[in-house]
């Protein structure tokens, strides 16, 4: 898989965000959703059962494509709680720019 | 010209703490009048000193104090407290209108001035080795005193049960009798909540933990029977064991792994009595009694032996033994005669079972702490305390008290074996009441999210 670190949105280049991995544990699910800016788009993830202790740090595929996205992670359950120390998206740079279709 | 603060609704406000005003219009034409301050309570202050002092001492013009929560259309007087040319404490409630009345007490040629001064009590963290001192009069918060600086006020706590008998484990679970209705109550020292509430126990009390540290027992004495219970620290209350053949109780301490209870037959010439506690019957005596001593207090060190607080109801000579379990004295620490009547304590110590505390009396309102060392009697540290007993200066009346703020003279103490935050002691006004109860509620869902990428 490849690595999304360089990238920059100097360009503003449409990029295909392709999964995420975390480093968590905690209890109950986190629910996650991909925004595009201002949250024009979405995309919600199928969340990620989390343990108290694991030595797995779990991967979720999504198929998100736009200019620029956020995650956004939370629980919703009472006594639910995460703990997490790294967040990894992949993702690619795909095209310059949209199709003119005018 | 006479002065013009003569009531409630003319009251002076004192705008601001410390204060220190000297009101010298007291006298026209050989009147003496009766003056009036009010203050709000400032949001940090627990407890506040006050002071009014005419500069005279035993004769002529001589103002009492009084404190009186607002409005001034119905003030009513705090806790009784009242002083003559003395300083006082008083418990207040942040943002709560006060009032000071200082009466005149005769009238004469003048002129005449008093000179008010009033100050909130200081507010420190308390920290592990403080001295706790909870009061012996129901309404008078608990005095928190640093362990190695003369007459030095750490913090007060406020609401806290208030009597003669109380005990703290190194958990820093506090078990404290509390005089209104002659329960026990069992108190967090993280925060000072209260746990449990025993609800009434008739008669006479007398608490102390056992010498494992994990358990409170409670004596108590009605009608010609004593009796003792236990009370763990997460509060869960025994059944009352009847001690056949003794009908009151002093000092008690059981034993390592609760095997005997050691308990002082109450007042003077009293035996040392050892009751098998899985037997359910007394023993032989572990020490005979000793002509004109009482034992107010035992305490069971880890190591089984025994230390009994001595004090001499004729000649106020207080010695601490120290008896092996087989009664042998191991040691005698001699405290000297004291110049106060009032009963001594003993208390556990921060470092127990390497050391101990005992706290005696002098007869000019100074309470005296002494840190002995159990090995060899060394004492560790002396530490003197200036009382205010039911608010009031425990001393005759000066120009220069000691210190402004002070432990009542009798009830038990402790050594405060966990830090507490500063902010549990604040009561807020207004404070609302979750209104779910006790039904656990989430707070609104628990959200990251991460920067736009990329």
């Amino acid at each position: 898989m490849a690595s999304t670190a360089a990238l920059s949105s100097s360009q503003d280049n449409i990029v295909h965000y392709t999964s995420v991995r975390m480093r968590i544990i905690g209890t109950g699910q986190l629910d996650m959703v991909m925004f595009s800016q201002d949250d024009i788009y979405s995309s919600t993830l199928v969340p990620f059962t989390m343990q108290a202790t694991t030595n797995i740090r779990p991967t979720r595929l999504m198929n998100f494509q736009h200019q620029r996205a956020y995650l956004k992670g939370s629980t919703d359950v009472i006594g639910e709680f995460f703990k997490i120390n790294k967040i990894v998206i992949y993702a690619k740079e795909v095209f310059v720019e949209y199709p003119n279709l005018t | 010209m006479a002065p013009t603060n003569t009531s409630f609704a003319t009251a002076v406000t004192i705008a601001a703490f410390p204060c220190d005003i000297t009101q010298t219009d007291i006298n026209d034409g050989g009147v003496n009048f009766t003056v009036f301050y009010r203050f709000v309570a400032p949001l940090s202050a627990r407890v506040i000193g006050a002071w009014g002092f005419s500069g005279n001492i035993g004769s002529g013009y001589r103002p009492t104090i009084f404190p009186y929560t607002g409005p001034a259309g119905a003030p009513v007087a705090v806790l009784g407290i009242a002083a003559q040319n003395k300083p006082i404490q008083f418990p207040v409630n942040p943002g709560i209108e006060y009032f000071l009345e200082f009466r005149k007490n005769l009238d004469n040629a003048g002129p005449n001035q008093v000179r008010v001064r009033c100050e909130v009590a200081p507010l420190g963290n308390p920290a592990p080795g403080d001295i706790l001192v909870n009061d012996d009069t129901p309404g008078f918060p608990m005095w928190i005193g640093t362990p190695t600086t003369n007459n030095e006020t750490r913090n007060f706590v406020k609401d806290m049960a208030a009597a003669e008998a109380g005990d703290i484990v190194p958990t820093g679970r506090l078990l404290l009798e509390e005089a209104s209705d002659n329960s026990v109550r069992l108190y967090e020292t993280v925060n000072f909540t209260q746990l449990f509430n025993s609800g009434t126990l008739t008669g006479t009390l007398r608490i102390k933990s056992n010498a494992d540290r994990n358990l409170f027992y409670v004596g108590r004495y009605t009608g010609g029977q004593a009796f003792y219970r236990t009370i763990t620290p997460a509060g869960v209350m025994s059944g009352e064991v009847t001690l056949t053949g003794e009908d009151q109780i002093d000092g008690l301490c059981a034993n390592p792994s609760n095997l005997i209870l050691y308990m002082a037959e109450f007042g003077s010439a009293g035996a040392i009595r050892r009751w098998d506690i899985p037997g359910v019957t007394f023993l032989s005596n572990l020490a005979a009694g000793i002509a004109n001593y009482q034992i107010p207090d035992i305490q069971v060190l880890a190591d089984g032996t025994i230390l009994a607080l001595y004090h001499n109801l004729v000649s106020q000579d207080v010695n601490i033994k120290r008896y092996s379990a087989a009664g042998a004295v191991l040691n005698t620490y001699s405290l000297g005669v004291q110049t106060g009547t009032t009963k001594p304590r003993m208390a556990w110590a921060f470092d127990s079972p390497t050391s101990f505390w005992a706290w005696t009396h002098t007869n000019t309102g100074t309470s005296i702490f002494t840190n002995i060392r159990v090995s060899d009697g060394t004492v560790l540290t002396t530490r003197n305390q200036q009382e205010y007993e039911s608010g009031v200066y425990n001393n005759p009346e000066t120009a220069t008290p000691v210190t402004r703020f002070g432990n009542s003279f009798s009830c038990p103490f402790m050594i405060l074996h966990i830090p507490a935050p500063p902010a549990i002691f604040v009561n807020v006004v207004g404070k609302k009441t979750d209104t779910n109860g006790l039904i656990d509620v989430k707070i609104p869902d628990p959200t990251f999210k991460t920067a736009l990428l990329p």
